[in-house]
């Protein structure tokens, strides 16, 4: 399943095996009270493949390592071992110098529009900055007719009117706008966003999910949609891949993934999004509630095994591997 | 939502803040009423007063903020007439709080059972023993191991410290329990599960539950009742139940066409257009009109009174008939 050498290049993103270990540096009280100090799996062997103008969602719980892999998929950090493939170009071995190209072609979008945009700059430099940084337009007159277009487009509109406001002067769907325009100005072919509507009024969030709905559309953009919540990612993605702890534990097209799931965990959050009240009147989903934030699991196990509600078997010993169990549909658990 | 025999009976409500700017009116003339054992939903945007108005409840607004007219009735009791001395002893006994954000409601250098045994002493002449053993209870009620006492906050996971702040709001039995957010930033599975502690306490006490949120499924899923806020006004109150398929309210209407199905048919979801209002200088008139697809001249003129519909519900709209509900049988 991730030997690199069977990849074909038809996918735009082939993620194959790719692991970050975070070495926890601890200081000096730490070193002589804590006995044992383990480094942090957050990304720990995922293999995923996304076509041009298709949309992933990456669904999983605070922690499993969502925002990690959007940050590896960027090179923002360097993975501890693995591939990312993009158009064919293998993106793990580039230097900075080399990457800058293709960072034109992959962009994001933040989660806190309320931090991400920097505060003293107007609408109108924020969105003209990465044009300037990758030299993409001739001269200012250039730069400014390019700026209207992609404002009009985002429906940051009159344009005149918010050209020179400053971020705080915006209220927090149009600050979401600005930085989406300032990810698409660049004409990307792969946008990454990581729960972009999760800090904006649920009245406004239909809005943000339309505008990226249609841009995907009308530019053919890939992308990578990170989310917790799975009535999202049914909305924005045609493929949804579950990830627990670091590692994928199911994935599949989106309606054959909300109708047949088969990973336990999956299973759960199905039920809790479905209905609350079923799920707790039948609590054949429930899975067990973690006593403490920090879990370490030795290596060669299966990561959700402590809050399995079904029988161990072989989980306690052996890592379970993706297994297709359908067209497209993937499941790792011994009990497939 | 009948008013006889309710536990907490609000009448025309308003609280305000007064700032250099002037004065923010956060609630505005909120009149509601909870049974024992009801569990209602106060839903709305942020900045809607939601928070504002279940502080209100507990007379826990401070300077600027004041309330500035109204009724509290809680168990036959005016709120609004008691000191601060007073309500002190009224809070936490007959009206609890879940805070929004459990990691910072606990304080990090006490053992969490000191919290308790601390807020139970507080309230009630019982010896320190009995304390502890009442708190060894409450932690074991809410599910956690009666062991742990001896822990600090740090040593809990987000969920189990949202326990332990359940466990501190029922240490005194409280009648009526106010959650503001208690689950907004958990997990989807740790909230699944904080909840349905609240929702089983909540049958087996006769408690009676405001669950304050954003959150319009999850309200709509798991409380009797709802009620809509929009810029300090209450716009609709009506049964949980078949909400979804009928809000009468065009606020209602669009914050649940803006909320994407997880099964079913997929709908292109809406997002309602334009912003909240500034709070300071509301619209005239109907304080939901300049964002609403409906709105006739009418609107902009008169405040529709929140009437109650033919089906019992309760909506302030002027043309609440042509949504469904009825707005000429008044109560």
């Amino acid at each position: 399943m991730s030997n690199p050498k069977a990849v074909t290049h038809d996918h735009l993103v082939d993620v194959i095996d790719l692991k970050k270990v975070f070495e926890t540096r601890s200081g000096m009280l730490t070193r002589a009270f804590s006995r044992d100090r383990q480094p942090v799996r957050a990304v720990d062997g995922i293999t995923f493949h996304i076509d041009a103008g298709e949309g992933l969602g990456l669904i999983g719980e605070s922690g499993c390592g969502k925002t990690t892999t959007a940050m590896l998929l960027l090179r923002l950090i360097d993975p501890t071992a693995g591939q990312i493939l993009f158009d064919g170009l293998d993106l793990t071995s580039m230097n900075t110098r080399e990457l800058r190209p293709v960072r034109r072609r992959i962009q994001m979008v933040f989660q806190d529009p309320y931090e991400s945009l920097n505060p003293g700059k107007t609408v109108s430099s924020l969105i003209g900055e990465p044009l300037v940084v990758h030299r993409l337009t001739s001269g200012r007159r250039d730069r400014e007719s390019r700026i209207a277009e992609i404002m009009e487009q985002i429906g940051l509109v009159p344009t005149e009117e918010y050209l020179k406001r400053f971020p705080h002067q915006l209220s927090g769907g149009q600050r979401q706008r600005a930085a989406i325009a300032r990810a698409l100005v660049l004409e990307p072919v792969f946008l990454i966003a990581d729960e972009p509507t999760s800090m904006l009024d649920v009245s406004v969030r239909a809005g943000i999910l339309n505008l990226l709905q249609g841009l995907r559309d009308e530019m053919h953009l890939a992308s990578l949609f990170i989310t917790h919540d799975l009535a999202l990612a049914r909305y924005m993605c045609e493929r949804i891949a579950v990830l627990y702890n670091g590692k994928i534990v199911e994935t599949g097209e989106r309606e054959e993934l909300l109708t047949n799931p088969i990973h336990p965990y999956t299973r759960a959050l199905i039920a809790v999004a479905s209905s609350l009240s079923d799920f707790w009147a039948r609590k054949q989903e429930m899975i067990t509630e973690l006593d403490t934030d920090w879990i370490q699991l030795p290596e060669g196990c299966c990561r959700f095994h402590p809050r399995c509600p079904h029988e161990h078997g072989d989980c306690e010993n052996r890592e379970p591997d993706l297994v297709e169990v359908g067209p497209k549909h993937w499941v790792a658990c011994h009990r497939t | 939502m009948t008013e006889i025999g309710a536990l907490l009976k609000l009448r025309d409500v308003s609280t305000s803040f007064f700032i250099d700017q002037g004065e923010v009116k956060a609630v505005s003339d909120v009149s509601l009423a909870v049974r024992r054992g009801e569990m209602i939903g106060l839903v709305g945007e942020s900045g809607c007063g939601k928070t504002t108005l279940g502080l209100s409840i507990m007379k826990l607004i401070d300077a600027p903020g004041r309330i500035i007219g109204g009724e509290i009735w809680l168990n036959g009791v005016d709120l609004m007439q008691k000191t601060e001395k007073e309500m002190r002893r009224i809070r936490w006994k007959d009206v609890a709080l879940i805070p929004q954000s459990a990691m910072n409601a606990l304080n990090p250098v006490f053992k969490i059972g000191q919290q308790i045994v601390e807020s139970i002493r507080a309230h009630e002449r019982v010896t320190t023993k009995a304390a502890w053993s009442r708190t060894k209870e409450l932690l074991d009620m809410v599910g956690i191991k009666a062991e742990r006492v001896r822990d600090y906050p740090h040593e809990f996971s987000g969920g189990m410290k949202q326990r332990v702040s359940i466990a501190m709001a029922l240490a005194c039995s409280p009648e009526l329990l106010l959650s503001d957010e208690s689950t907004t930033g958990l997990d989807v599975m740790t909230e699944a599960q904080v909840l349905g502690l609240i929702n089983e306490l909540q049958s087996s006490l006769r408690m009676a539950v405001i669950l304050i949120s954003h959150d319009l499924p999850l309200v709509l899923d798991i409380s009797d009742s709802l009620a809509i806020i929009y810029a300090g006004k209450l716009v609709e109150l009506a049964e949980a139940k078949g909400f979804a398929a009928r809000p009468v309210h065009p606020y209602s209407q669009g914050l649940i066409h803006s909320i994407p199905r997880i099964h079913g048919e997929q709908e292109t979801c809406e997002s309602i257009p334009g912003s909240p209002p500034d709070l300071i200088h509301p619209p005239e008139g109907c304080k939901f009109h300049p964002r609403c697809a409906f709105a006739e001249p009418v609107c902009g003129e008169d405040e529709p009174e929140l009437l109650e519909q033919a089906d019992g519900r309760l909506a302030a709209c002027h043309f609440a008939e042509r949504f469904g509900g009825r707005g000429d049988v008044q109560s």
